[in-house]
């Protein structure tokens, strides 16, 4: 055998072996694959011309070898196993495998975010807040009697602080600390932040007090500059008189401008005493108004100090409340009112308290109806209400005092979500079905609807991908076949279908012929069931024949017909008229007398309502040997046991017509 | 001793009125006896008639029979009815001739019949009274 040759069985069978696991399958299709290689030799060696170093390996060679074949030997399954070597070859996976990774999982997104919307459980998009969830479920709780102790402690804080006991407030805060596993050291921190607004009022202290020293300073430059000025003018006026003793004429004052008389040279000096003692008063004033500059600038930075320590506390209380903090939210807008000797809040404060009283009463509220709903055993229910809970509020005591053992049957509810969603992403549909009845156990309240939907869809998608495949297969159409049967593979791994199936499919030799005979052979047993149950065999089979057409659509309908009359009947029991239902099925079988499933119902049916089927029996049989009044009788009783029994009615109808000789 | 003749007459009033009175109860049903077509007839057997009409074909037997149903009159031909009868509840079809048309059958009411069973197994009323 070519090297060719065994590459490509090896090849087909892997291929196969892979995809559907059946090794009938692999076999035929090695089978299949030997006759293509051995037309590929055929034909390479009835058109050697045409055979380029290409072909040989590329894989269009097997469809130019099946096609040769075919027109050698006239073999029409020869033809079809070149085409399914045609796709074998010209479907390698390493074609398009980048497309076909990025079509895969984009279908695993999609399967699972389906899932997902049909489980539910999760509400929890963000993965830290999970995890965190999560470690939550799986952490003891805080006892009742350490969360009303906390809660106490935080309400005689408030209480404190109201009374004006501020510094012992802030001493309480460090004692509430020590109940770390609810207060996760909030408090402290809080302290801390107090203190720190605290260590900003010394600062503004120590400027207080410098200011003080400078407005001191200021009221001394004040008095020096008074007596300054005083000394400074006694002193004018004393060289004013002077002058006056001495130069009469220069008696009035013309602002130092030489007169006449001064030309002698006596008087052309001007005279600068005294102004000594001016240059020392500016001096003092300078100084006075760079005290007050001094005092208006710490004023600012005192201001901007007290500003900013308002704006600290506000934006952390801004940060507890963002954090769910509620608790020290309140707390700290209670502190903030005290340090800051503030009436009331500022607005955002007052809003940040009231939607944190708010949280507080719904997060108390949530887990009271999560506590209810576990009771009723609604899981479901009781898990999404303490997902809502713990998202408004995880670190309220109301969340971390739940019950462990109420933790722990949500946490094994999410586990089994968890499952689900994994066996619908594998497709494995066979657990899914004990697992979803294991959750119904867990949750009463779990609604099943839509995973079995999901599970029935995609089982559907899977049968009539297979329907399809069997219907190309039978049309010779091997390449669509393989293409549909993978796809139905794909869509439901577990089918059971596809082992029976897939010996099959593929196995198309004579296909038709053989279907044709086995239509005929049916139609002359009467076993329109068995047409029925094989029509998409049949029905390409025998197109384009009238009269098999015709006898195959009075099949269908006829079986048609019975299904209609056993499901009917099927209700009647359910619903206990038996009778009726016997009735229905007794007058299907008129139409299809050996229709096994008919008359097995028939069976069982006469056996639950004997008396009214004996009386209908007898009625009968009466009739038959034209025994019209013994027959009439019967079929009164029959009526008796069931009025509205249309096979009563009608005879007795139709015997009492006769009798009376009006037909 | 005429107090104690007293109640001996009295006790023979008494066992007169008596004798009197069992003696028209007697009277009335044995003249109803005596005037019944009927009395020498048996009861209509039907637990027999429904195993097997064929043993009674062609005998007369008397029937006590209550209307469950009119299946239609044809002039000439008579009515066919349904009966059921004091020993069984079960209906039986009954042929009433165009002779006994007179008689009007009312659903519930009981009437006496001499019934034959003939061919096909069909019970004829020869002749029916209103009980």
């Amino acid at each position: 055998m070519p090297i060719r040759a065994k590459k490509n069985n090896l090849w087909c069978s892997t291929l196969l072996v892979g995809m559907i696991g059946i090794s009938c399958a692999v076999a035929q299709t090695n089978s299949a694959s030997n006759n293509s290689s051995d037309a590929q030799e055929d034909a390479a060696k009835s058109a050697p011309t045409t055979s380029t170093a290409e072909n040989q390996i590329t894989p269009a060679s097997p469809n130019t070898a099946g096609s040769a074949t075919a027109s050698n030997a006239g073999n029409a399954g020869e033809n079809s196993t070149g085409t399914t070597l045609d796709y074998l070859f010209n479907h390698k996976p390493q074609e398009g495998s980048m497309a076909a990774q990025a079509a895969q999982a984009q279908k695993q997104a999609a399967t699972k975010e389906q899932a997902s919307e049909a489980l539910g459980g999760r509400n929890i998009s963000d993965g830290q807040v999970r995890a965190r969830f999560e470690r939550y479920l799986g952490t003891p709780e805080v006892p009742a009697e350490q969360a009303k102790a906390y809660a106490d402690g935080a309400n005689q804080i408030v209480a404190m602080l109201r009374q004006g006991q501020t510094f012992a407030a802030w001493k309480s805060l460090y004692q509430l600390a020590t109940y770390r596993s609810i207060d996760l050291g909030m408090s402290a921190e809080l302290a801390n932040r107090i203190e720190s607004v605290w260590n900003t009022d010394k600062t503004s202290d120590k400027i207080d007090n410098k200011n003080s020293s400078l407005q001191q300073q200021i009221e001394t430059d004040s008095r020096n500059a008074d007596i300054m000025s005083r000394t400074n003018r006694q002193k004018d006026l004393d060289v004013s008189r002077q002058e006056s003793s001495r130069n009469p004429k220069k008696r009035s004052n013309n602002g130092g401008v030489p007169q006449e008389g001064d030309v002698d040279g006596s008087n052309s000096t001007p005279d600068v005493s005294g102004m000594e003692g001016k240059l020392e008063l500016t001096q003092t004033y300078l100084n006075s108004l760079e005290a007050k500059a001094k005092i208006k600038l710490n004023e600012l930075r005192a201001q901007k100090l007290l500003d900013s320590a308002k704006s600290d506390f506000a934006g952390y209380i801004n940060t507890l409340a963002s954090n769910h903090h509620y608790e020290h939210v309140i707390l700290a807008a209670e502190f903030y009112r005290r340090i800051f000797d503030e009436d009331t809040y500022p607005v955002a404060i007052a809003n940040q308290v009231n939607a944190a009283l708010e949280q507080q009463r719904e997060v108390q509220s949530t887990i009271d109806v999560f506590n209810y709903n576990l009771d009723k055993n609604n899981v479901v229910a009781a898990t999404d209400r303490l997902q809502e809970a713990f998202l408004a509020g995880e670190f309220e005591p109301s969340v971390s005092a739940v019950k462990r053992t109420a933790k722990d049957r949500v946490a094994a509810y999410l586990a089994k979500i968890d499952k689900l969603a994994n066996l619908i992403e594998a497709k494995d549909f066979g657990n899914l079905s004990t697992t979803l009845d294991e959750m119904k156990q867990l949750a009463a309240d779990f609604d099943t609807t839509k995973p079995v939907a999901i599970v029935n869809a995609v089982k559907l998608e899977s049968r009539m991908r297979m329907g399809k495949a069997k219907l190309a297969a039978q049309k010779g159409d091997l390449k669509t076949a393989m293409d549909e049967f993978q796809a139905a593979a794909e869509a439901w791994p577990d089918n059971p279908d596809l082992q029976s199936n897939a010996n099959n499919f593929f196995n198309s030799q004579d296909a038709q012929n053989q279907s044709t005979g086995d239509f005929d052979r049916y139609v002359q047993e009467g076993n329109y069931r068995a047409i029925f149950d094989k029509q998409l065999m049949f029905a390409p089979a025998i197109h384009g024949d009238a009269k098999r057409e015709q006898q195959l659509k009075d099949a269908i309908e006829k079986t048609q017909k019975a299904e209609v009359a056993i499901q009917k009947a099927g209700v009647m029991s359910a619903n206990g008229d038996v009778y009726g239902a016997w009735e229905t099925i007794n007058l299907a079988v008129k139409d299809l007398p050996d229709d096994n499933k008919l008359n097995s119902m028939l069976g069982n049916l006469a056996g639950k309502g004997a008396e009214f089927v004996a009386a209908v029996n007898h009625a009968q049989e009466a009739e038959a040997r034209n025994d019209f009044g013994y027959s009439l009788t019967w079929y009164a009783i029959a009526q008796r046991y069931y009025p509205a029994s249309t096979i009563a009615n009608q005879a007795i109808d139709r015997i009492s017509k006769k009798i009376l000789g009006m037909n | 001793m005429s107090g104690g003749k007293k109640p001996t007459v009295l006790i023979w009033i008494g066992a007169a009125i008596l004798f009197l009175i069992i003696g028209s109860i007697g009277g009335y049903f044995l003249t109803s006896y005596l005037t019944n077509p009927y009395r020498t007839l048996e009861a209509f057997p039907v637990e027999k008639y429904l195993d097997d009409y064929r043993s009674l074909a062609g005998s007369r037997f008397k029937g006590e029979l209550r209307v469950e149903a009119d299946l239609g009159w044809k002039e000439g031909v008579g009515r066919l009815m349904l009966f059921s009868t004091p020993s069984d509840s079960r209906p039986v079809a009954v042929m009433i001739p165009a002779g006994l048309a007179s008689i009007y059958f009312t659903k519930g009411q009981t009437y006496l019949a001499e019934l034959e069973v003939k061919e096909g197994g069909l019970i004829y009323a020869n002749s029916c009274q209103k009980e």
